[in-house]
C-alpha cells in the first residue's frame, strides 16, 4: 500500500482506472462491482467521490432495482450491489454479458472531477 | 501444521489439464478441489439429465480429472473433493468407481447429497411458505414450470464424508467455499461455534474457488504485464489459527499479490460484513491481506459470526425460449447501419405477427459490453449487431430465426458474416428462483465406501 497521494492529486481530475483497480461478477439477477483504491489517499478521494448514486447514474437503464455501497476499510476498497440489474440474470438475460462480468471496467472508466470543484459546496 | 488445499477447476469449462499441470509443478499439496457448478450451469445439467438418466454430473471430472491422474492423486495421497457431481452425485460417484477398477487403482469415494429438494418443493412450500430471496416473483408463478431445485449445503457434511477416510469426495449443490473449509474442519476439528476459524476456512474457499482468477486471471491491475500462458492454479496453506498464505507453482505464469488476492475476496459478495453460508456469517471487511515474497500472500485476522438458521435453494425452472442471430456491418456508418437493420428486424415481427416478450439489440464493438455505461462515438470500422428476443412460443422464435439472412440482399449495405453460423435456434431458458428454505427441513446425508 503506498501512502503518497501523486495519484491521486484532489486538484485534477483522475479516471478511477488511475487510482483504483476492481472486478465485477452476478448473483442471480444482482451485480456486483468491487473497487479497491491503489493507496490510502485513493481511497479517501474514492469515498467522496464514487458514491452509490455515480454508480447508479453510470448504469441507468440496466438497473431496475438499487445500487448500494458498502465499504471494505481492510482492502481500502467498496462493493457496489445493483439488484435487478441483468435483465433476469445468466440463463434469462438477453445482454451478451448477461453476468456483468465487464462491469467493473466501466466502472474504472469513470472520471471523478477535481476535488476542489467536487466538494466547493460543501 | 498446515492443511495444503489446490484447486484446478474454476467452472465448468476451465482447462481440462489443469490436474496435470498442477501434479506435474513439483507443488506440494494435501487435498485437491475443483468447482463445477455455476448457476447457469444447473440448467445444462438438467437437459443432460433429460436426455439420458444416468448424466447431470460435470463429466469434464471424470473424462480428463479421473480418467488421467486418479492412479497419481491416489498415490500422492492427495485427496479430492469437488463439486462435479451436480444434479446426480450417485452417477459420478459410479463413474470414479469404474475408472479406479479399470486402472486398477485402489480408490474409494463418497457422495455429499440431500440438497437435492426437488420432489419435496411443493411440500416445503405448503409447510413453510417460500418466498423470493431476490426481486418479487412468488412461488405460485414458478411451481408448475419447476426441473430442479437445490439448497446450497455447508462444510460439515463435506468433512463428514473425509472422515469415513474416502480418496474422493463428490458432492451436488454445496456453497463453493465448503469445498475448502470441509477439508479444514476434518483436519482440525473446529466446531460450529468457532466463528472466526470456519471464516478463516470460508475465505480460503472463497479465494482459491475459481481458480486462476487469484492467480492473475482477469486482474484489471497492470494487466499488460502479467503472463497469461499457463497461469498457476492457486495453493492455499491454512493453519489451525486460521492464518493462510496464498501461492501457485512456481515456473508458471499469472500473479499472485495483494491486488490479485484482494479482487477475488470481493468478488460475486453483497454486505462485505456478512458473507453467508450455512456455516457462518464471515466478515470480509476483517481479513488483512500483506505479501510475503513474490507471489505469495499472506491472509489474517479472519472473523465471523453465527450462520442464519436457513439455507439458500435455487429453484430452476422453465420460462421460455431465447434467440440470439448477428449480422456485421462496415463502415461508412457501421452503427447507423446495424441500427436500422435491427428496427427492421423489430418491424418484421410486428407485421408477422409473432409472440415475443422481448427484444434487445446490442452493437458488438459499440455497447454491448457495457449498454448505456457505454462512450458514444460513430467512427466504428465495423459494428455486429446482435440481436435477441425471448418468448413463450418456440416456433415463434423459429421463425424470428428467418429474419436475419435476408438482411444480407434486403436490408443496408455492407454487411457480411452469413457464413460463420446458420440460423439461430431458440434455446430453453431454465431460469432460477432463489429462496430460502429452513435448515431444519433439510438432512444432508454421505453415503460411501468406507
Amino acid at each position: 500500500m503506498r501512502d503518497d497521494d501523486s495519484d491521486a492529486s484532489p486538484e485534477r481530475a483522475v479516471r478511477v482506472e488511475e487510482i483504483a483497480y476492481g472486478r465485477s461478477g452476478d448473483k442471480a439477477n444482482t451485480f456486483n462491482v468491487g473497487i479497491i483504491a491503489e493507496s490510502e489517499a485513493a481511497y479517501r478521494r474514492l469515498d467522496r467521490q464514487l458514491t452509490a448514486a455515480r454508480v447508479a447514474d453510470l448504469f441507468d437503464g440496466f438497473v431496475d432495482g438499487t445500487v448500494t455501497r458498502y465499504r471494505l476499510p481492510n482492502l481500502s476498497g467498496f462493493n457496489f450491489v445493483a439488484t435487478e440489474a441483468l435483465d433476469g440474470g445468466g440463463q434469462r438475460s438477453l445482454r451478451y454479458d448477461s453476468q456483468g462480468k465487464t462491469y467493473a471496467a466501466a466502472v474504472l472508466r469513470l472520471e471523478l472531477p477535481p476535488m476542489s470543484v467536487d466538494t466547493a459546496d460543501e | 501444521m498446515t492443511v495444503r488445499i489446490a484447486n484446478a477447476a474454476g467452472f465448468w469449462g476451465d482447462y481440462p489439464d489443469a490436474t496435470e499441470r498442477l501434479l506435474a509443478s513439483g507443488a506440494e499439496f494435501d487435498y485437491l478441489q475443483l468447482e463445477y457448478l455455476a448457476e447457469v450451469t444447473m440448467g445444462v445439467l438438467d437437459r443432460l439429465r433429460d436426455r439420458d438418466p444416468e448424466k447431470g454430473y460435470a463429466t469434464d471430472f471424470i473424462e480428463y480429472v479421473v480418467a488421467n491422474n486418479l492412479a497419481e492423486l491416489v498415490d500422492r495421497d492427495v485427496r479430492v473433493v469437488t463439486n462435479a457431481g451436480g444434479l446426480n452425485p450417485a452417477s459420478c460417484a459410479a463413474r470414479v468407481r469404474e475408472h479406479a477398477d479399470e486402472q486398477g487403482v485402489d480408490a474409494t469415494v463418497a457422495t455429499v447429497t440431500g440438497d437435492d429438494l426437488t420432489g419435496r418443493l411443493e411440500a416445503l412450500h405448503a409447510d413453510h411458505g417460500l418466498e423470493p430471496f431476490d426481486g418479487e416473483t412468488p412461488y405460485a408463478a414458478v411451481a408448475s414450470d419447476v426441473v430442479t431445485a437445490a439448497a446450497y449445503l455447508g462444510a460439515f457434511p463435506v468433512a463428514a464424508a473425509l472422515d469415513t477416510g474416502v480418496d474422493v469426495v463428490i458432492t451436488g449443490r454445496v456453497v463453493d467455499p465448503a469445498l475448502a473449509l470441509g477439508p479444514l474442519i476434518h483436519e482440525y476439528g473446529w466446531d460450529r461455534s468457532n466463528h472466526d476459524r470456519l471464516a478463516a476456512g470460508t475465505v480460503a474457499g472463497h479465494l482459491i474457488e475459481c481458480g486462476t482468477q487469484v492467480t492473475g486471471g482477469n486482474s484489471t491491475r497492470r494487466w499488460e504485464a502479467i503472463d497469461y500462458r499457463d497461469v498457476g492454479y492457486p495453493i492455499v496453506a491454512v493453519d489451525s489459527d486460521g492464518e493462510m498464505r496464498l501461492t501457485k507453482p512456481d515456473n508458471t505464469g499469472g500473479e499472485v499479490s495483494r491486488a490479485t488476492v484482494a479482487q477475488q475476496l470481493v468478488y460475486e459478495i453483497g454486505d462485505p460484513r456478512a458473507y453467508l453460508t450455512p456455516d457462518v456469517a464471515a466478515d470480509f471487511t476483517a481479513p488483512k491481506i500483506t505479501e510475503v515474497n513474490d507471489d505469495t500472500v499472506a491472509i489474517a485476522g479472519c472473523a465471523g459470526d453465527a450462520p442464519p438458521d436457513s439455507y439458500k435453494v435455487s429453484v430452476h425452472f422453465e420460462n421460455g425460449y431465447r434467440i440470439a442471430g448477428n449480422m456485421l456491418y462496415s463502415r461508412p456508418d457501421a452503427l447507423a447501419k446495424a441500427k436500422h437493420a435491427a428496427s427492421v428486424i423489430r418491424s418484421r415481427i410486428d407485421d408477422r405477427g409473432l409472440t415475443v416478450r422481448d427484444t434487445r439489440a446490442e452493437f458488438v464493438g459499440h455497447d454491448a459490453a457495457h449498454g448505456p455505461a457505454a462512450p458514444d462515438r460513430d467512427d466504428h470500422n465495423e459494428v455486429l449487431l446482435r440481436f435477441a428476443a425471448r418468448g413463450p412460443d418456440r416456433d415463434d422464435l423459429r421463425r424470428l430465426a428467418t429474419e436475419f439472412a435476408p438482411l444480407s440482399l434486403a436490408g443496408p449495405p455492407s454487411v457480411t458474416g452469413l457464413t460463420d453460423s446458420g440460423r439461430p435456434r431458440p434455446r430453453p431458458i431454465i431460469d432460477v428462483w432463489p429462496t430460502l428454505v429452513p435448515k431444519s427441513a433439510v438432512e444432508p446425508a454421505v453415503t460411501g465406501d468406507a
